[in-house]
């Protein structure tokens, strides 16, 4: 990697998880059930997630786990987003029905406020703060009346504009 | 999410969430002026 370069406000684009959680609307990351916090930013933290069983070690044994600042060029850890849509189907840009297990909501992309500390990748970036900025909807015909009440509630929480057009998520002032 | 090979470290200052909020600045204290006084002729 080449040295450290100090640049402006970074935007970037990312998925969550849209879901209810004890009458509220929460916004949560994909892969780890990170719950994103709707007044505060998020900072990102390595927890070096350890295997089930490592970690039931530690936890039996009360050893802590070793952690560093994040993100750090030598892990993977950092809140990850993407540099462009290209590459994505249009499908996968629209809201999309997730229900593991008793819990149901939506994949949502949007776009995110990335700074602090933050490792550029080919394709990519790993920030140290993030806050979401706007959530794209799709075209309301092609919603359920559950997807539309739960996106709305996470939009009045998060104080973030629903946006019903990919262009609208890349431009917010061409919105109609 | 897959994004690629890393690149270079960044330095990103924040645009809407500052660290640390700048404090007002001060009042100006204007320095009180004397009041006028007669002059007896």
């Amino acid at each position: 990697m080449t040295a450290a370069l100090t640049v402006g406000p970074l935007q970037a684009f990312r998925y969550w998880y849209v879901r209810w959680e004890e009458g509220q609307a929460v916004l949560q990351s994909l892969y780890y059930p990170t719950r994103w916090p709707p007044d505060v930013p998020l900072q990102a933290s390595c927890e070096k997630r350890p295997g089930y069983l490592v970690a039931w070690t530690r936890k039996l044994f009360a050893v802590q786990a070793t952690t560093h600042p994040s993100p750090a060029s030598e892990c993977w850890c950092g809140i990850y987003a993407l540099k462009q849509l290209e590459g994505i189907e249009h499908r996968e840009l629209l809201p999309q029905l997730y229900q593991p297990g008793q819990d149901r909501g939506v994949h949502v992309i949007g776009v995110v406020l990335l700074w602090g500390r933050v490792i550029q990748h080919e394709h990519g970036y790993r920030a140290e703060y993030a806050r979401p900025l706007r959530l794209l909807t799709g075209p309301p015909d092609g919603r359920c009346g559950d997807i539309d009440r739960l996106l709305a509630a996470a939009s009045r929480r998060y104080a973030i504009p629903l946006v019903s057009r990919v262009e609208e998520l890349l431009y917010p002032e061409r919105a109609a | 999410m897959n994004i690629g090979e890393p690149i270079r470290e960044l330095q990103v200052e924040p645009l809407m969430y500052p660290a640390a909020m700048p404090s007002a600045p001060a009042e100006p204290h204007p320095t009180p002026t004397p009041e006028p006084t007669e002059v007896p002729a």
